[in-house]
């Protein structure tokens, strides 16, 4: 809830306040995990956190609505240049989706309800790495059309569909190996982010 | 604030008249005195923003509510931890004169009395403890001391002002960030953690605020070369503490300390809810064995300084701090270190809730006391409220957006959170063999030893109360009034 509230604008706030909401939801996961998949779940979120704060760097703001404005004028962080600054940001939005399968992949759920509450997380997570890496919103909704309005929602809600589903499937495959195999993708996922930063402060 | 030490001071009175009483009336006196000084303490924190000055002294709501919430958590300890005799009813008299020089030293302006109540607070601790396990708190306090009354001294001495410096920098200022550290027991094995885990440790919030208290004489909010080292060590008492799977006291407390002394020493304004997180860290984990196997989420919960909790505002300030600092350094070497902060502070956030769902989730021996249990619902009560809490210094105010809606959005939150806990199905938990609460995990002294840090100990209070005197003497016959 707390993510979501930031995330969907109902408050206004930085980054930090949905890693938080991110944090909370692994320490309620962690309560069900033995010691080496929670620790790997608390890798993957700080990864998360990381890619998410080298998607703010690239745009110097760690505010949501600065981040949601300056993708509406420029485009979405992924793809606006210099190219090596859209490098980097490309890296670490690889990162993080690396590391949301890492982090959804323990524990898989083994019930409706838990299938149901899996893809809630994984939608809000996804949410998370849209929303900064990947903003479709061009010209912000306000004084657009209706079909257009819509049309920039339904893409929205499309791209973060697509990324929840994509991390969704990617974790049951990831679920069926042993714990140690997560280390691999979360280490890649590391790795990616410090290249990401690099990258990133190189450039700037 | 007047009010507060007025009624800190008559509190420890009380206790000290409790001594001559029968046992079960002396237990249940020194219960309802710690109730009152837990009483005092939550009006000093709702009215802290009031703001005045009294004699020498200024109340800032920061340190107002850094005050109100160390000396809470204190009381607490002393109502949790009390045994049905009221053995310890020096406890609770060692409280309020400990109390009382945490209100006096965060508060005032001068270097004398700063100085005079910083050894009152040292000396308080170590009185409380000493017949038990007081050589590792000895040996750190008297460093600390030291290197406090130095570092003090001589920059009042060079200045020939009385003055308490802000932001200070240059060699007057080692010794004092020596003392800070020390004080603040972020020194694993030994110090601070070998009083967690017993009734003395009823003063460890007060030894923790005072260590914060005293931050901004030697930060002035960029002092990235003592934070990052500090972030560091608490990545690295997380880090130690998952690999080992044998957590003790003393390396857990340097978690959430060293986390939030970096962040008030890169951010000043996040002073109020760097020490409060810190000392309910601190409470929470001397409370532990007093509460074995109970409210194991709702510690793990605080430890990991997760929302809605005073711990994530601090976290939320320390990220904006060095994310601003990075942003805005003019080379890439300048900037480094900052960067380098704030890709840390994930990972320590992030450890430290792998570590804590380690924690809430450990099977214990239910090996508890019903205050102790009590007590820590209290400090997550407390952790959440001063989280919540609206006004300057502490809770959402800044950094996490709008107040208003930040603070609703953040109390729905819970309140569907509890729902959530009465409604959701239940999960399967890895099962593990019972175990013990952690021990306080301090190194061995051999008795030898412990005499030898007694003395010197004593040779450094000795010392440190004739240099407060000589300064003030010199003082007197300068002129710096």
């Amino acid at each position: 809830m707390i993510a979501l509230g930031y995330l969907l604008g109902f408050v206004e706030g930085p980054v930090v306040a949905v890693v938080g909401g991110l944090a909370l939801i692994t320490y309620g996961r962690g309560l069900l995990l033995e010691r080496l998949p929670t620790a790997i779940s608390g890798a993957a979120v700080a990864i998360i956190g990381g890619a998410l704060g080298v998607g703010a760097l690239r745009w110097e703001a760690l505010d949501l609505g600065e981040l949601r404005g300056v993708q509406a004028v420029l485009g979405p962080t992924l793809l606006v240049g210099p190219t090596q600054v859209a490098i980097a940001a490309g890296i670490a939005a690889g990162a993080a989706f690396l590391a949301l399968v890492v982090w959804l992949c323990a524990p898989w759920p083994t019930t409706r309800a838990g299938y149901l509450w899996t893809g809630v997380e994984a939608g809000l997570a996804a949410l998370a790495v849209v929303t900064v890496f990947f903003d479709p919103a061009e010209s912000g909704l306000g004084g657009s059309g209706a079909g257009s309005v819509t049309a920039q929602l339904l893409r929205w809600a499309a791209t973060v569909a697509l990324v929840a589903s994509a991390a969704g499937a990617l974790a049951w495959l990831l679920s069926k190996r042993r714990a140690l195999w997560r280390v691999i993708p979360v280490a890649a996922a590391g790795a990616g982010v410090v290249a990401g930063a690099a990258l990133l402060t190189s450039a700037t | 604030m007047p009010f507060f030490i007025s009624s800190q001071i008559v509190l420890g009175l009380a206790c000290v008249f409790l001594r001559g009483l029968p046992a079960s009336q002396r237990a249940a006196g020194l219960r309802f005195l710690a109730v009152l000084g837990g009483v005092s303490s939550v009006v000093l924190f709702l009215t802290r923003d009031v703001g005045s000055s009294w004699s020498t002294m200024e109340f800032a709501p920061e340190r107002s509510g850094l005050v109100a919430v160390a000396t809470f958590c204190s009381w607490l300890l002393v109502i949790a931890t009390s045994d049905g005799a009221g053995a310890r009813w020096d406890l609770g008299a060692l409280v309020s004169a400990a109390a009382t020089a945490l209100a006096v030293l965060a508060s005032s302006r001068w270097v004398v009395p700063v100085l005079l109540f910083w050894i009152a607070l040292s000396a308080a601790s170590l009185v409380s403890s000493w017949k038990v396990s007081g050589a590792h708190l000895a040996l750190v306090t008297a460093l600390a001391d030291a290197c406090f009354i130095v570092g003090l001294t001589g920059h009042a001495v060079a200045t020939e002002s009385w003055d308490l410096p802000a932001g200070l920098a240059g060699e007057w200022s080692y010794p004092l960030i020596a003392a800070i550290v020390l004080r603040a027991g972020v020194i694993p094995m030994t110090g601070l953690g070998g009083i967690l885990g017993r009734p003395e440790g009823a003063t460890a919030p007060l030894l923790v605020g005072s260590a914060f208290a005293v931050t901004p004489i030697v930060s002035s909010g960029d002092g990235i070369a003592v934070a990052l080292p500090l972030l560091l060590l608490a990545a690295g008492a997380v880090a130690w503490c998952l690999v080992t799977d044998k957590p003790v006291l003393s390396v857990l407390a340097v978690w959430p300390v060293a986390a939030m002394l970096a962040i008030v020493w890169i951010d000043r304004a996040a002073l109020g809810k760097g020490a409060a997180t810190a000392a309910i860290a601190v409470a929470l984990l001397s409370l532990w064995p007093f509460a074995s196997g109970r409210a194991q989420s709702e510690r793990g919960l605080i430890l990991a300084a997760l929302p809605a909790t005073i711990g994530f505002g601090a976290i939320v300030a320390g990220a904006g701090a060095s994310f601003d600092r990075a942003i805005g350094a003019t080379s890439v070497v300048a900037a480094a270190p900052w960067d380098a902060f704030a890709a840390l502070l994930p990972v320590v956030l992030a450890g430290g809730v792998a570590l804590a769902a380690t924690i809430g989730k450990r099977v214990e021996l239910e090996d508890f006391r019903p205050e102790g249990v009590l007590a820590t619902w209290a400090l997550a009560a407390a952790a959440v409220a001063t989280g919540l809490s609206p006004g300057p210094g502490l809770g959402f105010g800044s950094g996490t957006g709008s107040q208003n809606r930040a603070v609703w959005l953040f109390a729905i939150a819970i309140l569907v959170g509890v729902a959530a806990t009465r409604l959701a199905p239940k999960g399967i938990v890895p099962l593990t063999s019972p175990r013990l609460a952690p021990s306080p995990g301090v190194i061995d002294l051999a008795p030898g030893v412990s005499k030898l840090i007694a003395r010197v100990s004593a040779g450094v209070f000795a010392l440190g109360a004739g240099v407060v005197g000589w300064l003030t003497y010199q003082g007197l016959s300068v002129g710096f009034l």
